[in-house]
């Protein structure tokens, strides 16, 4: 299963630095999923929630209030202001 | 002589507390320097990787039509003034207001108990002043500036320059000046620049007043932390300067009543 890096970033430091398979959530244009080898991607975030597929196959959800999701070919980096993980 | 013995012993019995008490406050601000350097290189970074995004999209063409970035006619300027909660920080307070005294502005939006109370606004602390704070504030700013209510917001805060220096400076926010760095052909903007830009603005506006605030609370406390090492030594030196004064006087004291004691057993 292909992977890339995914970090998420707030004003009160890093949130999250892994490797994961898939990334959801609603930007702009609608909800929007990324995996391994997206193409170069900008978009800011709308209030949803963000589900991430991890390598082991579980999912980690959170609630965002808005950002940015920046796709590049070295890592992908959402800046959140509002992301909150979600009671297990 | 009693009486000075007496003035002197209760002038070294205050100053002991004033040292107890600059040393227990200085104590406090070494504790929290670090917490509040962290905060600040962290809420720093966050704000950094948001600009860099930002000059990028304000250097597109499509984004000059944005509302954040019109310049207006007029000058009335919103600034926000960050200053401290307490006092006992050398001229950390002094400072911040004798600057937003020299500055024309329309509206002060303040920031910290003492910048509160010198405009009569309910109190909002710098040391417990969260995001969700600085975007409800950033949202209200924005908005007043796309409806034309102010020309120009900026943000009057204290640069953490090192622990031994800081100095207040004022930082424009709106409207947004137009970036040098040219906008990435290869990257895709979903839907465009400019929307993107529009939507971002309120977040960028907020990291910028969340960073300021946790840039100014450091200065606050590496502040307090000089300005009670330098009280402490003085009062270090004025109580031995005391002590030898009180030394000598009860020792004057002792000797004259010998004194006086062999001379009524002489006569």
């Amino acid at each position: 299963m292909k992977t890339f890096k995914l970090v998420i970033s707030s004003p009160n430091g890093l949130i999250f630095d892994e490797d994961v398979v898939k990334i959801v959530l609603r930007g702009d244009g609608g909800d929007l999923a990324v995996m391994a080898g997206h193409v170069p991607f900008m978009t800011s975030v709308k209030p949803c929630q963000c589900k991430i597929e991890m390598v082991d196959e579980s999912v980690k959800t959170a609630h965002v209030e808005g950002g940015l999701l920046t796709v590049a070919a070295e890592k992908t980096t959402l800046l959140s202001g509002s992301f909150k993980w979600d009671k297990a | 002589m009693g009486a000075d013995i007496k003035k002197l012993r209760s002038r070294i019995k205050s100053i002991d507390s004033t040292l107890h008490l600059t040393k227990a406050m200085g104590l406090v601000a070494s504790s929290k320097i670090r917490r509040a350097t962290d905060n600040m290189n962290k809420a720093k970074e966050y704000t950094g990787s948001l600009s860099d995004v930002v000059n990028m999209l304000t250097g597109c063409g499509e984004c000059a039509k944005s509302p954040y970035m019109q310049k207006h006619e007029q000058d009335r300027l919103c600034l926000l003034v960050i200053a401290g909660d307490r006092g006992l920080a050398g001229g950390y307070n002094a400072n911040v207001f004798r600057m937003e005294k020299e500055t024309s502005k329309e509206k002060i939006i303040p920031i910290g108990k003492r910048a509160c109370e010198r405009y009569g606004e309910s109190i909002r602390l710098v040391e417990t002043f969260s995001y969700e704070q600085a975007l409800s504030m950033a949202k209200e700013i924005c908005d007043d500036f796309a409806n034309g209510t102010f020309d120009r917001v900026a943000i009057l805060c204290t640069k953490y320059i090192s622990i031994m220096s800081q100095e207040p400076q004022i930082r424009p926010i709106l409207p947004l000046v137009q970036g040098k760095q040219s906008v990435n052909h290869t990257v895709l903007f979903e839907p465009d620049e400019a929307t993107i830009l529009n939507s971002l603005v309120r977040e960028y506006v907020a990291s910028v007043i969340y960073a300021a605030v946790r840039e100014s609370y450091a200065s606050e406390v590496a502040a307090r932390r000089f300005a009670m090492d330098s009280a402490g030594k003085n009062a270090e030196e004025m109580m031995s300067r005391l002590k030898l004064q009180y030394n000598r006087a009860r020792q004057g004291a002792i000797t004259q009543e010998i004194t006086e004691i062999v001379a009524g057993s002489d006569t």
